[in-house]
């Protein structure tokens, strides 16, 4: 039983159940975006899929196993986890920075050349290269993106988790962004599970959708089937068309 | 040689030479020259049962102190966090105070107890904070701490049962290394290093939080064990310093503030050359107050709080500017 899997899961924050009962199989290889009001618990159930939350019942399977079970070295190194608005607490070189991704695999002993190698083609790889030497805490918003992203690919994870990846940048930077997390699934064999506000982007990127609202999933399926314009007035009390360009799909927000 | 090397190379001689400093100075000269020719004189018995267990106490309580500091900022994200701005040497020094009122008395006691008292100070300040762990509410956890072990503190010293013990308690307030003696070696130095030891452990945890608690847990960072971790090893180097030579404030903050620009911000990167500034810092200090010329000597902890009161002041002026 390969993916990664959630069974029955109830997740609560607080005493407030946010999921109930949820089943999901996620596949490799594939990017699945998860949309849905703000508070409906994208990043509760995000959380708890990596493995950093426990559920109130019910349980999440990578590859058959449960997450629960497995020790949180080993789960780091098969899922990687981005967090929202993730936080950088000093004034780290770029480099060392995206070295931090490599902590599962590194235990104790320093970096290898082996890792070095990796960080610099994580850095390669999320556009990030030229980054390198710069200090952390001065980088403008979509540099910052640029080197998260490279963090957690140096972890070269199996699954790759990401709460609002795209947020707050501009549509250059979301391109980038969006391409290299989008590369990483479909070169890579990476399963890509994000969070998103921007519904066109979603229509674009993703090769399944899952919408979250009122505790449970109200859509899962293709773009074209989980973007439909019932769905999106259900989850975020809009009108919305589904529109077929040259360039794919694409989704406009008409109003309430 | 990395830059690193070359900075923990420095502060090795540094350490070293203020060490030979600190076991030469003092109101009677040590000619050395004459010393060695004369094993008998009675200057050695100055040199060993004096000087030698003052200089080792301090370069271990500075350690201990540095390396708590630079542990603590890394573990809270916040570049003001230090075993005394954050209440657990206050609260090691009420553990120590209320030994006084036991009807027991054997050696370890004050040490035991002024470990006790930092291990529920550092345990309350996690429990405050909890998971969110946020700048803020760390330092308001810091500052209840303090108020509460000032309190206790102030407390013990206007019920204080003899004169004698009024004189124990300002000791503890205020911090002095002057006339210790190898017993207080011997009872604090194993402790101090266990909790160096322990503090070390958490470098690679502390790396993984520069990245926020969710960012570490992504990364397999087991944080509870951090939290044991932190807790012990601050409980241990600080609660045993305090017990013997009292409240030595500023050595933890100042420390890792001075050597980041030197070594990086790298939390792991920081703890070594921490313990290595903060014991250069209290020698330094130590020798410092039995330089003054004054009737009585300058209590260390004073003098230490009358250098870290402005640094504390100009860290907070130019965090302010970074920040607003």
């Amino acid at each position: 039983m390969s993916g990664l899997h959630a069974q029955g899961l109830t997740l609560r924050r607080g005493r407030r159940e946010i999921l109930a009962g949820l089943d999901l199989a996620l596949r490799p290889g594939e990017v699945t975006v998860l949309l849905g009001p703000n508070g409906a618990g994208k990043s509760t159930l995000l959380s708890a899929l990596a493995g950093l939350l426990t559920p109130a019942s019910g349980k999440v399977l990578l590859d058959g196993e449960d997450l629960s079970a497995l020790a949180p070295a080993a789960r780091a190194r098969r899922i990687g986890f981005l967090p929202q608005t993730p936080e950088v607490a000093w004034p780290l070189e770029v480099r060392i920075l995206v070295g931090l991704g490599r902590i599962p695999h590194i235990g104790a002993r320093g970096l290898s050349a082996d890792d070095a190698r990796i960080i610099e083609a994580a850095l390669a790889e999320a556009g990030a290269a030229d980054l390198a030497d710069r200090d952390a805490s001065t980088l403008s918003g979509g540099e910052r993106a640029r080197v998260m992203i490279a963090r957690v690919l140096a972890g070269e994870p199996d699954w790759l988790l990401a709460d609002e990846p795209l947020a707050g940048l501009d549509p250059g930077c979301q391109i980038d962004a969006a391409q290299t997390l989008v590369r990483r699934a479909k070169a890579g064999g990476c399963g890509v599970v994000l969070t998103l506000h921007d519904l066109s982007l979603a229509a674009r990127i993703a090769d399944r959708v899952l919408v979250l609202a009122e505790g449970m999933l109200l859509a899962d399926g293709p773009p074209d089937s989980a973007l439909a314009p019932p769905v999106l007035d259900r989850a975020f009390g809009v009108r919305t068309a589904l529109r077929r360009g040259p360039e794919g799909l694409s989704v406009d927000v008409l109003g309430r | 040689m990395s830059r690193r090397g070359v900075v923990i190379t420095g502060l090795i001689s540094l350490v070293a030479a203020l060490s030979v400093a600190s076991l030469m100075v003092g109101r009677t000269p040590l000619p050395l020259g004459d010393m060695l020719a004369h094993p008998q004189d009675p200057l050695w018995a100055i040199l060993l049962q004096l000087r030698l267990p003052r200089t080792l106490l301090a370069l271990l309580i500075g350690a201990g102190l540095g390396l708590s500091g630079a542990a603590l900022q890394g573990f809270t994200r916040n570049p003001l966090a230090d075993p005394g701005v954050l209440g657990v040497s206050a609260s090691a020094a009420l553990g120590a105070v209320l030994t006084l009122w036991l009807p027991l008395a054997f050696p370890l006691l004050q040490p035991l107890a002024a470990m006790a008292g930092a291990l529920a100070g550092v345990g309350l300040l996690l429990a405050l904070a909890g998971g969110a762990s946020s700048m803020t509410v760390f330092l308001l956890a810091g500052v209840v701490l303090n108020t509460i072990a000032g309190a206790g503190v102030a407390l013990a010293l206007s019920l204080a049962p003899t004169p004698w013990a009024v004189n124990g308690i300002i000791d503890w307030l205020m911090g002095s290394l002057a006339d210790r003696s190898p017993q207080d070696l011997v009872f604090a130095g194993p402790f101090i290093l266990a909790g160096l030891v322990l503090l070390v452990l958490t470098g690679r945890a502390l790396d993984a939080l520069t990245l926020g608690e969710a960012g570490a847990a992504s990364l397999g960072i087991d944080l509870s064990r951090t939290r044991v971790l932190l807790a012990a090893g601050t409980a241990l180097a600080v609660g045993a310093g305090v017990a013997v030579a009292g409240v030595i404030g500023f050595a933890g903050l100042v420390t890792p503030h001075l050597l980041r620009p030197l070594v990086g911000a790298r939390p792991s990167g920081l703890l070594w050359p921490s313990a290595l500034g903060g014991a250069a810092v209290v020698l330094a200090g130590d020798l410092a107050v039995r330089l003054i010329p004054s009737a009585a000597e300058v209590r260390l902890g004073v003098a230490m709080a009358c250098l870290g009161g402005p640094f504390f002041l100009f860290l907070l002026l130019s965090l302010r500017r970074r920040l607003g």
